[in-house]
């Protein structure tokens, strides 16, 4: 009967976890992080959540291309607009399988369209000590991130 | 006890089931949820409370019957719909209830030219046309005129041609009133190839509008083909409308110039005649995806849907069409800035040619890459308008069969027709 009532409360808790909203975190940081003189985000420094990957969406990333973590999070992560955006990257955080932040990171602010991390055509994600950023100048002004 | 417990967090599941997901349902109706019946008597209440019935039959000639706003013809005191005969489907997601009008041999128009003022003994045809609108319904009136030549292949062809659905080999003119009288919208179909009328209003704005393409040529390579601007030919076109065998209304409604702007209507019919704020609305309303895509459009994109809601809508949907399929036909492949992107805004520009014709369509292309500089490198929008242009093309070339577009398409991306960029630098595409 206590199994029951587990799975029940399991139904419950998957039930609502669609209209969940998704903090963005990292937005404020990454601003912080361009003042840096050394040209690098060290987003393994980021303590605001606790987290473990990193996940770089750039533009065009689609479904498709999801792996087991994103596809828990889809409806989230495509209201981001991400797959038929030009203008943008959005950047996740996890926790585990926990998605902890989402943020929509403009390319004209910095730009990790070079900073996708693709294996076998799904996105992978950066572990937090490997998650250190250089970035450079490009094409007019551009700030663009390479990757680790 | 235990029993009465799990019977409570089960009644919770159903109860928080329905209202996590009510919002989702209610921007969804089921088809099958919406009765025909019910849905036609209630634009039937709608429509006798908004336009009461007005018998001028027993004297048209001498009565003036025109808009109190705009002096045009009032055509809801001259027709009523024939509810007996109403349909009701879905187009473009929304309900659409068409209704030809009540005794149709007293009333008919005739679209003409200037030159042509004599009443030409074509097949006509007249219907409302009933659409949900936020505060209950709006109606319009479709006129359907063929020309001379498709009149001879008789009514029963003639009368095939619905809202929904046009013959293939259409040639004729189909405008759009309000039942007050004021025009909305009108087409001129020759063998299925539809071209807009354009009012001299809606010339200003689509000039104001339009975004000149400045495609970088690609060294080493056959540039593509771009759309010259053809000279054109414009026609002023006059609607003369006929009550009891009596003229009574003579408007001009527009014009149409021959270019480019084409595009065949292969059965899909026209674009929705209204064009307001108040469709677009609904339309993101009911439809969440094209809510979020437009919430997330650049200043010149929303400026567009805001003006061609409808056009917009297909647009949206060509889109969606377009990113399935590149990651299908290229699945194993990032979507930014290889094959697979090219293959994408050929296929998107190609679709949207297909229903607005490349005019409309370059409008779209272009202003989707009207994002700051700082947004976008420069050279991807450099590769975005030689696909878009690309496709746009592939469908002129192929006109005749809209149907193979796709195959076309994918086999200007293999042979290295469209651009990708590798290393920084624009290239031929290839696998």
């Amino acid at each position: 009967m206590k199994k029951n009532i587990l799975i029940l409360l399991i139904a419950l808790f998957v039930n609502c976890r669609a209209e969940r909203e998704i903090p963005d975190k990292l937005s404020g940081f990454i601003t912080t992080q361009l003042a840096q003189k050394d040209s690098t985000i060290r987003f393994s420094e980021f303590s605001d959540v606790i987290w473990n990957k990193l996940y770089v969406l750039t533009p065009y990333t689609n479904e498709s291309q999801f792996n087991e973590d994103l596809n828990d999070y889809k409806g989230e992560i495509l209201r981001t607009g991400i797959k038929a955006s030009d203008s943008e990257n959005v950047l996740l955080l996890y926790n585990g399988k926990i998605l902890v932040s989402i943020s929509e990171i403009s390319r004209g602010q910095i730009d990790f369209a070079k900073a996708g991390k693709l294996i076998s055509n799904k996105v992978s994600f950066y572990t937090k000590p490997a998650c250190i950023f250089k970035f450079r100048t490009e094409d007019k002004n551009r700030l663009v991130v390479d990757k680790p | 006890m235990l029993r009465l417990i799990i019977g409570l967090i089960a009644a919770f599941v159903i109860f928080s089931n329905y209202s996590c997901k009510k919002e989702r349902s209610q921007n969804f109706p089921s088809p099958a949820a919406i009765k025909s019946s019910t849905e036609i008597t209630a634009a039937k209440n709608w429509y006798n409370q908004s336009f009461p019935k007005n018998d001028i039959h027993k004297n048209p000639s001498t009565k003036i019957h025109s808009n109190s706003n705009t002096g045009a013809f009032d055509f809801s005191t001259v027709v009523s719909p024939d509810w007996e005969k109403a349909v009701q489907y879905e187009r473009f997601g929304t309900s659409v209830i068409e209704v030809p009008i009540a005794d149709s041999n007293n009333f008919i128009t005739n679209v003409r030219t200037a030159e042509s003022v004599q009443r030409q003994e074509v097949l006509s045809k007249s219907s409302f046309i009933i659409l949900p609108a936020v505060n209950g319904y709006r109606a319009y009136i479709m006129i359907v005129v063929a020309d001379s030549a498709y009149s001879k292949r008789g009514v029963a062809i003639f009368n095939k041609n619905t809202y929904a659905q046009k013959d293939s080999l259409f040639s004729g003119r189909i405008l759009y009133y309000t039942p007050n009288g004021d025009f909305t919208s009108g087409y001129v179909f020759k063998n299925g190839l539809m071209s807009p009328i354009e009012t001299m209003e809606q010339k200003r704005q689509q000039q104001a509008q339009a975004v000149k393409i400045n495609l970088v040529p690609d060294p080493g390579s056959q540039p593509a083909p771009i759309d010259d601007v053809p000279p054109q030919t414009c026609t002023d076109w006059f609607v003369d409308t006929y009550v009891d065998h009596v003229l009574v209304s003579s408007e001009y409604v527009g014009t149409t110039c021959s270019s480019g702007s084409s595009g065949p209507v292969n059965g899909g019919g026209t674009a929705p005649p209204p064009t307001s704020d108040d469709y677009l609305k609904e339309l993101l309303q009911k439809n969440p995806k094209f809510r979020d895509a437009y919430d997330k459009l650049n200043p010149t994109e929303k400026a567009l849907f805001n003006q061609y809601p409808a056009s917009a809508f297909a647009v949206f949907a060509n889109a969606e069409l377009s990113l399935q399929d590149a990651a299908d036909v290229f699945a194993g492949y990032s979507q930014h800035n290889t094959i697979a992107d090219a293959y994408r805004h050929a296929l998107w520009n190609a679709l949207n040619s297909h229903n607005l014709g490349t005019a409309r369509a370059q409008l779209f292309g272009d202003a989707h890459e009207q994002v700051p500089n700082a947004d976008q490198p420069t050279i991807e929008k450099t590769m975005d308008l030689y696909n878009n242009q690309v496709g746009r093309n592939a469908y002129v070339a192929n006109v005749a069969n809209p149907y193979i577009l796709r195959a076309y398409i994918y086999n200007l991306a293999i042979t290295g027709q469209l651009r990708m960029i590798e290393n920084g630098v624009l290239v031929p595409t290839h696998l």
